[in-house]
C-alpha cells in the first residue's frame, strides 16, 4: 500500500547538474529567484529562459519528472494570472463586458507572473530532482553557518531534518504494519464515506505515535551511548566538494542578476 | 585492579516512580578479554547493569563502576568510558541516525572529532571486518534486521573499544539474522581479543560464553562457565531459564550413560566428540 511511496524526488544520474555541490545548486537558485523579480524587461526574461532550458538540458531529466511539481503548482499559477485580469487596470481595455473589464496590462502582468513563477517551480524541482536530501541538508547546514553566530542553531536544525529524513521510510513501513493489524481486527479503511474514511485512521495514527515517542527515546539513548555531545567539536564523515563548476555556475548567476539590476535602471 | 576492565562494586539502584530495587548490591569483575553472558528473565535487572557500564545511568553515593580505571562518576570521563565500553542496543530501528550504513558507522566518530582522513579509513575497516562490504550506501530501510545490527556493531568497532556491550542485540531478529550477528561476533572477539558483555536471555546464545552470570530481581545469583551454570538445575529453575535443546541432549546422553566429558557445551563440540567416540569404538 505504501510501498511504492518515492521519498524525495531525487532521480539518480551522471550530470553536470548532478555532480555539482548542492551549495553551489542553493545559491544559484536563491540568486535566480531574488533577481527575477528585479527587473520586467523583455530582454532579461530571454536572458532567464534561457538559463532554465540550459540548466534543464543539462541535467538531462526527463520532462514528466517536472509535472508533478508542476501540477500542484498549477493551481496557484492560473489563479495569480485570472487574478491579474480581473484586478490589474492598466493600458487600453481588451474586452469589455457589462460586468467586468479586462485590461491589456492585466493579461500582460498576467503572463509575467505566471512565467516567473513557472520557471521559479522548474528551476526548484531541478535541484530536488538532481541532489539527494542528505547533501541538500548537508548543503543548508553549511550555507546557514554565518546565522549561527547570531545564535540560530545551525547544527541542531540541520540534524533534526536528517533524522526526520531518515526516519520517513521507517515510519511509513510501521504504518502499513499497523493498517494492517487493524485490518486483520476488522477494521475498514476502503468503504463508506469519506469522514468514516477519516475517523478510521485514527487507530492507526494512536500507536503510530506511542510508538515514534519510544523510538525517539531509544535514538537518543543510543546517540549519547555513541558519544553525541551536540554540533561543538565534531567533524563531519561527508565532506562537499567545491569545484570550479561551481564557481562557474555561481559566476554565471551573478552576471544574470547584474544583468537584471542594469535593465532595470538604466533601460 | 589492573587487569579488570569492569569493576562494579556494591551497586544498588532504584528507578525513580518505583517501589522495588532494580539491582541489589551487585558486585562483577571482568578480567580483559573475557567473553561474558549476563543472563536472567525479564526484570531481572540484567539491561538496567548494562546502562551503568556506558555511563548512561550513573550509581549513588554507595556504589561504583569502573570501567578499565575509570570510575563513571567522574564527569570528565564519561565521554572517554563511551569510547571504551561501546554498546549495541535492542531495536536495530531504532539505533541508526544516519541515512546510510557508511555515515551511521562514522557517527560516533564525527562525535569524538576523529580527522576526516582517518575516519574514512576505520568506517571502511569496520564496514569490512562485519561483513557488510558493499552496503555502504544503502539506506537503513533496505537492510535486513542481521544487517541493520551488524551495522551497529560496525559502529560500535569503529570506536575501537575496549569493551563491547550488547544488550539484547538479537532479541529482535529471525533465526538466520540471529546467527549472523553472533557470527561476527565470535570473529570479533577472535581476531580483535575485545572484551565482550552479552545482554540476552537465550541460553543458547550465553552458552556461547566464557562465563555465565545469571541475574534475577537485581540480583547475581549464578556466576560460572557455562558448564558449571547447566550443571545446577535450581539454579535455572529459580531464574525461571530454560536449558538449552544441546545441554538436555548431553544430559539425556549421559542417563544413557554416553561418556560424554564437562568442557562439552555446544553442538560443534558435542558433534566431534561423538564422532571420535564412534572412531574409537
Amino acid at each position: 500500500m505504501l510501498d511504492n511511496v518515492i521519498i524525495g524526488q531525487y532521480i539518480p544520474g551522471k550530470s553536470l547538474i548532478h555532480k555539482m555541490d548542492p551549495r553551489a545548486k542553493l545559491l544559484c537558485l536563491l540568486l535566480f529567484i531574488v533577481f527575477l523579480f528585479v527587473s520586467r524587461h523583455p530582454a532579461f526574461f530571454i536572458l532567464a529562459i534561457s538559463l532554465t532550458v540550459l540548466t534543464f538540458i543539462a541535467a538531462g531529466i526527463p520532462f514528466r519528472f517536472y509535472l508533478k511539481g508542476i501540477r500542484i503548482i498549477a493551481l496557484i499559477i492560473s489563479f495569480t494570472f485570472i487574478l491579474h485580469l480581473f484586478v490589474t487596470r492598466e493600458g487600453p481595455p481588451l474586452l469589455e463586458t457589462p460586468l467586468f473589464t479586462i485590461y491589456t496590462g492585466g493579461v500582460t502582468e498576467g503572463a509575467f507572473i505566471a512565467l516567473r513563477l513557472l520557471i521559479i517551480v522548474i528551476m526548484a524541482s531541478l535541484i530536488t530532482l538532481t541532489t539527494t536530501p542528505v547533501d541538500l541538508t548537508d548543503g543548508l547546514e553549511k550555507l546557514m553557518k554565518p546565522f549561527g553566530k547570531l545564535g540560530v542553531p545551525t547544527h541542531e536544525l540541520a540534524f533534526m531534518m536528517a533524522i526526520a529524513l531518515r526516519f520517513i521510510p521507517t515510519l511509513l513501513e510501521e504504518t502499513a504494519k499497523i493498517i494492517k493489524a487493524q485490518m486483520a481486527r476488522g477494521a475498514n479503511f476502503t468503504h463508506g464515506s469519506l469522514w468514516r474514511r477519516i475517523k478510521a485512521f485514527v487507530p492507526v495514527l494512536i500507536p503510530l505515535f506511542v510508538q515514534s515517542f519510544k523510538r525517539a527515546e531509544d535514538l537518543a539513548v543510543a546517540m549519547e551511548a555513541r558519544g553525541y555531545a551536540g554540533g561543538h567539536g565534531r567533524t563531519k564523515f561527508r565532506i562537499l566538494q567545491w569545484k570550479p563548476i561551481d564557481t562557474a555556475a555561481v559566476t554565471l548567476f551573478a552576471v544574470y542578476g547584474a544583468f537584471g539590476v542594469y535593465t532595470r535602471l538604466f533601460i | 585492579m589492573g587487569n579488570n576492565i569492569i569493576e562494579i562494586n556494591h551497586l544498588s539502584f532504584r528507578y525513580r516512580h518505583s517501589e522495588e530495587l532494580a539491582l541489589k548490591n551487585v558486585n562483577l569483575h571482568v578480567p580483559y578479554g573475557q567473553w561474558v553472558a549476563v543472563t536472567g528473565h525479564n526484570g531481572s535487572g540484567k539491561s538496567t547493569l548494562a546502562r551503568f557500564l556506558n555511563a548512561l545511568l550513573i550509581p549513588d553515593a554507595e556504589g561504583a563502576v569502573i570501567i578499565g580505571g575509570l570510575n563513571t562518576k567522574t564527569e570528565g570521563c564519561r565521554q572517554e568510558i563511551r569510547r571504551k565500553a561501546a554498546m549495541v542496543f535492542q531495536n536495530p530501528d531504532n539505533q541508526m541516525v544516519a541515512p546510510t550504513v557508511e555515515d551511521d558507522v562514522a557517527f560516533g566518530l564525527e562525535n569524538a572529532g576523529v580527522p576526516y582522513e582517518e575516519m574514512v579509513i576505520r568506517v571502511q575497516e569496520s564496514i569490512d571486518k562485519l561483513g557488510l562490504t558493499g552496503l555502504e550506501k544503502r539506506e537503513p530501510h533496505r537492510l535486513s534486521g542481521g544487517q541493520k545490527q551488524r551495522a551497529a556493531i560496525a559502529g560500535a568497532v569503529a570506536m575501537k573499544p575496549e569493551l563491547l556491550i550488547l544488550d539484547e542485540a538479537t532479541s529482535m531478529l529471525d533465526p538466520s539474522g540471529r546467527a549472523e550477528v553472533i557470527d561476527q561476533v565470535q570473529k570479533l572477539r577472535d581476531s580483535e581479543n575485545m572484551t565482550i558483555l552479552t545482554i540476552t536471555h537465550d541460553l543458547n546464545e550465553a552458552a556461547l560464553a566464557d562465563r555465565i552470570v545469571v541475574m534475577r530481581e537485581g540480583e547475581i545469583i549464578g556466576d560460572g562457565t557455562p558448564a558449571q551454570i547447566f550443571r545446577q538445575e535450581d539454579l535455572l529453575k529459580e531464574a525461571s531459564l530454560k536449558k538449552p535443546f544441546i545441554i538436555e541432549l548431553i544430559a539425556s546422553l549421559r542417563e544413557k550413560e554416553v561418556d560424554i566429558p564437562e568442557e562439552v557445551t555446544t553442538e560443534e563440540e558435542l558433534v566431534n566428540h561423538l564422532c571420535r567416540l564412534k572412531q574409537t569404538m
